[in-house]
């Protein structure tokens, strides 16, 4: 009999056993119920995602419906809605909070697969004339504590569940076979070791993969939006290729262990020692050294230094006095001041302000990216890390995206400032074909290059993991002893 | 006696194995480097806060002549003060804005969560001593307890034990003593440094507090206990040493990871929040519309016209013994405070009923219930960030209102021309927080307190019932 048919009729036996075990059924059952829960959960983001920003859509169309209702009207029937006294004639009215636009992030195809960072940073921020920073520290409504803890997602599952029940059910493969005595039996038969571990490990690898991708093809069926889309099922084959590789590190970690303990229980121990390594103590350890050894400085500095630059700015009177005549614009008249100059005189002093804290913002953003490069390096420590990587770069939820998203909100403010700017010093009157012109948020998902690139690191990092398991495999299996 | 050198027995053979030994080393460092990084990170930020405070009131002391309303939009911020104890138990505190904007017309958010500066990675847990106790602990107890009797029953040696006459009691009591010591080899340095470090002098605002520490060293020990407890019936009745240490890790693992996020997923689904943008639209509404839809901003303010013209018999407003915009001012800044505390009001209820949610799912874990007390007794839960956004609020309605009122008394004559200086900037009261007192935070915890101290009794019955049944073979 050729070896491959003997792997395969092990394979075949420790199936019909393992179905007469209950340990793998419970694994299966236990793997199904969060997942399926991942995905009621992820799919109640996404929707909830969503629906904010037809919300935020519908918001800013009616915005822009008023204010082409009042450059319609004539002069003197202005103010069309009593509610809002406001001159939409004003560039720095409608470029402020009048006719504001949302830079939206859409949650991307695949992004039921992993909630990820997008429940702690907003997917949408609302610019205007405002500067940069203080429109980007807008937050999302959540409860703290959940935001601590994390959600029930498809990622979490994968990510910490998937290779605990991989564990669990491949911890004793010799072991249980020894304890029970049945191993030597097994032994004096005309087959392999090696070719036994293959068939065990495989029937179990074959079990769990055709689960969790069964699992992931209904997500999308049911969950992705558009999967008519090509690069949906692009998308997923990146996810399938993942989940097999970081299960084959765990399948090939628990195989490791088999050949190097003794009992299964010191097996059990070894293994869940490595779990509790490479899934919670090395995140925390590394979290713990980006922290102190690339510190931050607070967001509290940059308050301080924003509010003495506007002291330094010495406009500080007008600064007031024109956020008091945006909020009352029914005064602005009686008091005899031009509203127009109070305008350019705030706009002068925002700027002045802004170029004050620039230095500081810069700090702030190169710190950022030395941790960034630091947590990117040292990913490689942790598969479980990796995989964090690589789903959340696939579910579009990742840091990477977001930083992403920042950037061309930051570009789309430049734009915005561009457009507006000039038309409030000239004071110029705002025009229904303004309106038109005005720019227009898009986010530019320049998608397959993003994600193979950000992907690349992360597959290679757990093929090289996997190979180190292997070559310990390889050293080990050649000293296990059969008996004693 | 017997106990004692069972106890004894079982300690030397723990530590005289290589992995205790390792897990020991590890978990020690672990817990000193956390507490030592949390007491550096809470000196600093502390540090940085009240420096901020200090020059936020010094920018709102010398702002120099102007209109007391010019005065209430160029406002003052506040920090959150982090809460001493915080080193041991960041709790939310990642999670939760640390500054507020205190200005005129507008209860504003905390901003700036600090977790919105951190890494990916600190989504798989912060490595605080808190974490270690709540996370590590446990798992170290269940690795060290589980053979205790499925082991001596699988070597045989439990036959032999039972026939010198040894009682099953005491063979569980000598080994669960024998288990603690162990335990105490592991926490103890830990403990030592955290006092230590605790009394090391400092310039921080407040001393903590004996009472806090009683609190959170009793909520520690009787998770410990349960867990022990838990560990010990399990091994009792389990079939092999290897079973039982699934059976453990299992439950290990639903407390640890799966309770809380689950406890999240229910909450959020029987108990939704808005999202931001819908609760500023809300808001919004209500202060243009009116609270019930039919009263106008516009009408009210006509309406306050012709009340206060016809109060003090005079035809216009610029006859009116008060400065009329003041008043305007002071209704509009009422009205408003209304529709915050219907809004906020029902957002803060919301969370607080999550969270009470949380602590309820504490029954069926005792890691939700030690997690919840331990982060109220540090102080860095929900509560505590939601009572200083209130105290916080309060404080911002006493400065406006007063400043309003300089403007009605005040300024009769001169309109918004009027202008005040810096004395009666620096008149106005200071903000110090006043935290809830350790009484009122363990009622508010009561649910916790009560799951805690149920799963210790019940884990201790079950026990002690298991365990004087142990099964020779």
């Amino acid at each position: 009999m050729s070896r491959s048919r003997q792997i395969l009729r092990v394979a075949r036996h420790e199936l019909r056993l393992s179905i007469a075990d209950r340990r793998l059924v419970a694994g299966v059952c236990l793997l199904m119920l969060v997942t399926g829960a991942g995905i009621v959960s992820g799919t109640r983001w996404v929707n909830h995602q969503r629906a904010t920003i037809s919300e935020l859509e519908k918001d800013e169309r009616s915005r822009k419906e008023t204010i082409r209702q009042e450059l319609n009207a004539t002069p003197g029937q202005t103010q069309v809605s009593k509610a809002m006294p406001i001159d939409a004639r004003s560039p720095a009215i409608v470029g402020g909070k009048l006719g504001s636009t949302y830079a939206t992030l859409q949650p991307k195809r695949l992004a039921v697969l992993a909630i990820g960072q997008s429940d702690l940073l907003p997917f949408h921020f609302r610019v205007s004339t405002e500067s940069f920073r203080t429109l980007i520290d807008q937050d999302e409504i959540a409860n703290p504590a959940h935001l601590l803890s994390g959600r029930l997602d498809l990622g979490f599952a994968v990510i910490a569940l998937y290779p605990l029940i991989i564990l669990a059910i491949s911890f004793d493969m010799p072991a249980a076979e020894k304890e029970a005595g049945t191993f030597g039996l097994l032994m004096s038969q005309p087959i392999r070791f090696s070719d036994l571990i293959l068939g065990k490990v495989l029937s179990r690898f074959m079990v769990m993969t055709c689960c969790a991708l069964a699992i992931s093809t209904t997500v999308i069926v049911f969950g992705a939006s558009d999967r008519g889309d090509a690069s949906v099922w692009k998308d997923w084959s990146l996810w399938a290729s993942f989940l097999i590789l970081y299960g084959a590190f765990w399948f090939a970690l628990a195989v490791a262990a088999n050949l190097i303990g003794k009992s299964s229980a010191s097996n059990a121990l070894m293994l869940s020692g490595c779990w509790l390594t490479f899934v919670l103590i090395v995140p925390a350890i590394l979290n713990l050294i980006a922290v102190s050894a690339f510190p931050m400085p607070s967001r509290i500095t940059l308050i301080q230094a924003a509010r003495q630059a506007t002291i330094d700015a010495s406009e500080e009177g007008s600064r007031s006095l024109s956020a008091f005549y945006e909020d009352h614009p029914e005064l602005a008249e009686g008091s005899g001041g031009d509203v127009d100059e109070f305008m350019v005189r705030s706009l002068a002093t925002r700027s002045a302000i802004d170029e004050k804290v620039r230095p500081l913002i810069e700090r702030f953003d190169e710190s950022l990216e030395q941790r960034q490069r630091f947590i990117s390096r040292a990913r490689y420590l942790s598969p479980a890390l990796l995989a964090q990587d690589a789903i959340e770069s696939i579910a579009g939820t990742g840091t990477s995206r977001h930083r992403e998203f920042l950037a061309q909100t930051k570009d789309f403010h430049q734009k915005w400032q561009n457009f507006f700017v000039p038309r409030i010093a000239r004071k110029a009157k705002f025009e229904t074909r303004d309106l038109e012109a005005m720019p227009q948020f898009q986010f530019e998902e320049d998608r397959f290059a993003l994600t193979f690139r950000h992907l690349l690191g992360p597959a290679i990092g757990l093929i090289v993991q996997f190979g180190i398991v292997l070559i310990l495999i390889g050293r080990s299996i050649r000293d296990f002893r059969v008996v004693g | 006696m017997r106990i004692r050198r069972i106890a004894t027995k079982e300690f030397v053979e723990m530590t005289r194995d290589g992995r205790f030994r390792w897990s020991c080393a590890i978990l020690s460092t672990l817990t000193v480097l956390a507490l030592a990084v949390g007491i550096k990170t809470y000196r600093d930020v502390d540090r940085l806060h009240r420096e901020a405070q200090a020059e936020a009131r010094e920018h709102w002391d010398h702002q120099g002549e102007k209109n007391p309303h010019a005065a209430a939009h160029y406002g003052l911020y506040l920090f959150e003060p982090k809460s001493s104890l915080s080193f041991f138990d960041r709790g939310v505190e990642s999670y939760t804005g640390v500054t507020v904007f205190l200005e005129a017309h507008k209860q504003n958010d905390m901003k700036n969560r600090p977790a919105r500066d951190g890494t990916s990675l600190q989504r798989f847990g912060e490595m605080t001593a808190a974490m270690v106790l709540q996370t590590l602990v446990p798992l170290v107890i269940v690795f060290l307890s589980f053979p205790m009797i499925a082991g001596e029953r699988e070597q045989g040696t439990l036959r032999l034990l039972m026939s010198q006459g040894v009682r099953p009691f005491e063979i569980a009591a000598g080994k669960a003593l024998g288990t603690v010591s162990a335990l105490g080899v592991i926490i103890l340095p830990a403990a030592l440094f955290g006092a230590v470090s605790l009394w090391l002098p400092s310039n921080t605002t407040e001393v903590v507090n004996p009472g806090h520490i009683m609190a959170l060293a009793l909520c520690y020990l009787f998770y410990f206990m349960t867990f022990l407890a838990i560990s010990m019936s399990v091994s009792a009745v389990g079939r092999s040493s290897s079973s039982v240490l699934v059976w453990l890790l299992g439950f290990w693992i639903f407390n640890v990871l799966m309770a809380p996020r689950i406890s999240a997923e229910i909450a959020n689904w029987a108990i939704p929040l808005p999202s931001a943008f819908e609760f500023e639209k809300a808001i919004e509404q209500d202060i243009a519309q009116g609270i019930d839809g039919h009263d106008p901003a516009s009408e009210r303010l006509e309406k306050l016209k012709r009340e206060l013209l016809a109060k003090h018999q005079v035809e216009t407003v610029e006859d009116l013994p008060v400065n009329f915009a003041g008043v305007v001012l002071k209704e509009s800044e009422d009205y408003g405070n209304r529709v915050f505390d219907k809004h906020f009001g029902e957002l803060w209820a919301k969370i607080e009923r999550q969270d009470v949610l949380a602590q309820l799912i504490s029954f069926v874990s005792p890691t939700m219930a030690v997690r919840s007390l331990s982060m109220a007794i540090c102080r860095s839960d929900t509560a505590d960030h939601l009572e200083f956004t209130r105290q916080a609020e309060a404080y911002r309605r006493e400065l406006i209102g007063r400043l309003n009122q300089d403007l009605i008394e005040n300024g009769a004559d001169s309109g918004f021309n009027y202008a005040a200086d810096d004395e009666m900037w620096k008149s106005m009261p200071l903000f110090r927080y006043r935290p809830e007192s350790l009484a009122d935070v363990l009622k508010n915890q009561v649910i916790a307190v009560i799951s805690l101290s149920s799963w210790l009794v019940a884990a201790l019955v079950c026990a002690i019932g298991m365990t004087s049944r142990i099964r020779v073979d």
